[in-house]
């Protein structure tokens, strides 16, 4: 007999014995645990950008998209701008004349080509699929925000988003996840709550442990 | 069988060996003052963290209800979920494999580095490696292995087992890792977190680029629409999963639940109980290799399903919950044992009661029950658990289950039958109460006393009471007659 047999057999032997769970089952997979939030936008923004800014994350709220552009161009300006790269396809950002030449397309095809590039890299700039407020959390997929390294090598990450995307539990963002990925899910989804972080030396909190020092979302 | 287990040091023939070793380290560990400093400094501001964080729930004591029943809900058909959970991931190019033991576990990673010649592998944090004793055996085998969450690192490079399952370096201080990161990594010598960080980092970068593959554990896994969850603060765990052309999971077959939705209640509820944080950094979701249309991520994905003795658990009905366990290290934080003793002294890869609960169950009840006794039983490891694991009743049980297997000395067996005897009737405690008061009386006067058997064990480290001069019921009496 195969392990896998093994120990699906074992498991079944040990639950032909049921127990009873002591503690009140809800078949409700609705959010009982936190009080609930106004869900008007701006209501939401403003609760994101508090709890993202209190775990050391900036969020610049923008009025027009060119308001975000400039935005964005200012913050990529400190950089050489063969260390800054963007996820291909973001429509926010290529063909921008005022972008042209600070920041690059993150089109590599193979695994080795990514690391070399976003190694060193300074700057990476993403989507997201939702912002969700309560915790300041950016949700993000493989599929469609140019991979796993981009946000997560270059030493500042920039999450460009739209105000219509700020989701007010993470349960929403999952929502939206299965709608979008139904039939295709992707080998990578991740909620970034913050930019990275150890407090693995005497509980004292230091920022940009592996993954980016800086975090910072445009909203418009 | 975790590699310590292995040491012939911890070997003897009458299967007591374990817990001699526990009574020496428990001894050395219990009079360290400069460890209790530490222990006492970190746990405090962790349990402020936790307690500032249970503001941002309409009510705590509800949420662990509800993650309990969704826990007991998924153990109890968890044949079924590890079905769909390896269909769902196997549908997306992952390699599901089963392993019965550690020895099984070890010989499916070693046919992985094998087949891709793999030199180099980058860990994230994970217990159940150290479980199945994994670094050990992958560098027998010629293969450099490096951990890359910040405390384990530490902790390799010290040559040591984690102190804590989740803040592995605790007992260190900054001057202890400047000292390490000084003589191993050519580090001048600082004070600071900051630059000692920033040296790990840089030390570690070029290993997540040039590593064959990435090895990580798991916190939960999702059978619809199957996939593994990994909490983490720093990004080594992505960048582990994702940088190598192989990524390799492992988990307790326990972990798995039904529907991704409940991880919005699971991760804030792992994140509050482990850190005191509203949310770790990064929930980072792995369904698969490299997905066709997707820019990078590793060409193959394996996920190991380890039972290694949990199903045994699973067959015991009353020991059954301890398997609902998220591995948060809420009770070791809040263990009065713990902090007097830390993580070292238990001498097995999960600590502090959890770990006395579980490792006597998944090692040997006769080699690790003494772990058991490790415990006031003052029940605030259950007042704490996340998933409402009545940890200390299953200590008592482990103690049963062990006295049933190796029956307590002839001494003890009287001495016990006679406390109850006495209890229960009321003459015969008033007598004892008499006896108790004179033989106290005696061992004060007559030192020598202290030297023997029993007493000796109470004496060596506690000053003995002295005795009231009139019991309670004899000033009651007295009072009455008055």
């Amino acid at each position: 007999m195969s392990s896998r047999e093994t120990i699906l057999t074992s498991i079944r032997r040990a639950l032909a014995t049921p127990t009873d769970s002591p503690h009140q089952a809800s078949g409700e997979l609705e959010n009982p645990w936190y009080p609930e939030l106004d869900p008007a936008p701006e209501k939401l923004l403003s609760i994101f950008k508090e709890q993202l800014e209190r775990l050391n994350g900036s969020v610049f709220v923008e009025d027009s998209e060119t308001g975000a552009i400039s935005r964005l161009a200012g913050l990529l300006s400190k950089s050489d701008p063969s260390r800054c790269w963007y996820e291909p396809g973001l429509e926010w950002v290529s063909g921008r004349e005022e972008l042209k030449d600070l920041v690059r397309p993150a089109t590599y095809e193979t695994g080795a080509q990514a690391k070399k590039a976003l190694g060193n890299a300074a700057f990476g700039v993403t989507s997201a699929i939702a912002l969700v407020a309560r915790h300041g959390t950016i949700l993000t997929a493989a599929t469609t925000q140019g991979g796993r390294l981009l946000c997560s090598l270059p030493d500042h990450h920039i999450v460009v988003a739209r105000l219509p995307q700020l989701v007010a539990d993470l349960s929403d963002g999952y929502g939206l996840l299965r709608e979008r990925f139904q039939d295709a899910w992707p080998s990578f989804v991740t909620n970034i709550t913050g930019p990275s972080r150890t407090a693995d030396i005497e509980k004292i909190l230091v920022l940009g442990a592996h993954g980016p020092r800086d975090l910072t979302v445009i909203i418009w | 069988m975790p590699s310590y287990c292995r040491d012939p040091r911890f070997q003897g023939d009458d299967g007591l060996s374990e817990a001699r070793d526990f009574l020496t380290r428990e001894r050395e560990k219990a009079s360290d003052q400069d460890l209790k400093g530490i222990l006492r400094r970190t746990l405090t501001n962790h349990h402020l963290a936790v307690e500032r964080n249970e503001a941002h729930w309409i009510d705590w004591q509800v949420a662990r209800s509800l993650a309990a029943s969704w826990k007991h809900d998924a153990i109890s058909r968890l044949d079924s979920l590890l079905e769909e959970l390896e269909t769902n991931l196997t549908a997306r190019g992952t390699v599901v494999h089963w392993a019965s033991n550690a020895d099984e576990a070890l010989d499916i990673i070693d046919t992985v580095v094998r087949e891709n010649g793999v030199q180099s592998v980058i860990k994230g944090k994970s217990m159940t490696t150290e479980e199945i004793g994994l670094n050990e055996h992958l560098e027998a085998g010629a293969v450099e292995v490096v951990e890359s969450d910040l405390g384990e690192f530490i902790i390799q490079l010290r040559g040591e087992k984690p102190f804590h399952i989740i803040t592995p370096a605790m007992h260190l201080t900054k001057s202890d890792i400047s000292a390490l990161f000084e003589e191993k990594l050519d580090v001048p010598h600082t004070d600071d977190a900051e630059t000692l960080t920033r040296a790990a980092r840089a030390h570690m970068r070029s290993r997540f680029l040039q590593a064959d593959m990435g090895i990580t554990g798991a916190n939960f896994a999702i059978a619809n629409p199957g996939l593994i969850s990994i909490t983490e603060n720093e990004g080594n765990g992505i960048l582990s999963a994702s940088a190598p052309r192989i990524h390799l999971a492992i988990m307790g077959i326990e972990k798995v639940l039904p529907q991704l939705e409940q991880l919005a209640l699971f991760l804030p509820l792992l994140s509050h109980s482990g850190t005191g944080q509203f949310l770790s950094c990064y929930n980072s979701f792995f369904g698969g290799p490299r997905q066709t249309g997707e820019r990078d991520g590793p060409e193959q994905f394996h996920l190991v399903l380890l039972d290694n003795g949990r199903t045994g658990i699973l067959a015991d009905p009353e020991q059954r919950e301890s398997l609902q366990c998220i591995r948060c290290g809420a009770c070791l934080n809040a263990c009065p044992i713990f902090r007097n003793i830390g993580g070292h002294a238990y001498g097995v890869t999960y600590q502090g009661p959890i770990g006395s609960v579980i490792s006597p169950n998944l090692l040997g009840v006769k080699e690790f029950g003494h772990l058991s006794f490790a415990s006031s039983l003052c029940g605030k490891c259950a007042e704490v658990c996340p998933v409402r694991i009545n940890i200390h009743h299953h200590l008592l049980e482990n103690r049963r289950n062990l006295v049933k297997i190796s029956p307590p000395s002839t001494l003890e067996r009287h001495g016990f039958r006679g406390y109850s005897r006495t209890m229960v009737s009321a003459t015969r405690y008033r007598m004892a109460v008499r006896f108790a008061r004179l033989g106290l009386g005696m061992i004060q006067r007559v030192p020598f006393l202290k030297r023997f058997g029993p007493i000796q064990k109470w004496t060596a480290s506690r000053t003995l009471p002295v005795p009231a001069r009139t019991s309670f019921l004899e000033q009651v009496a007295e009072e009455r007659k008055s």
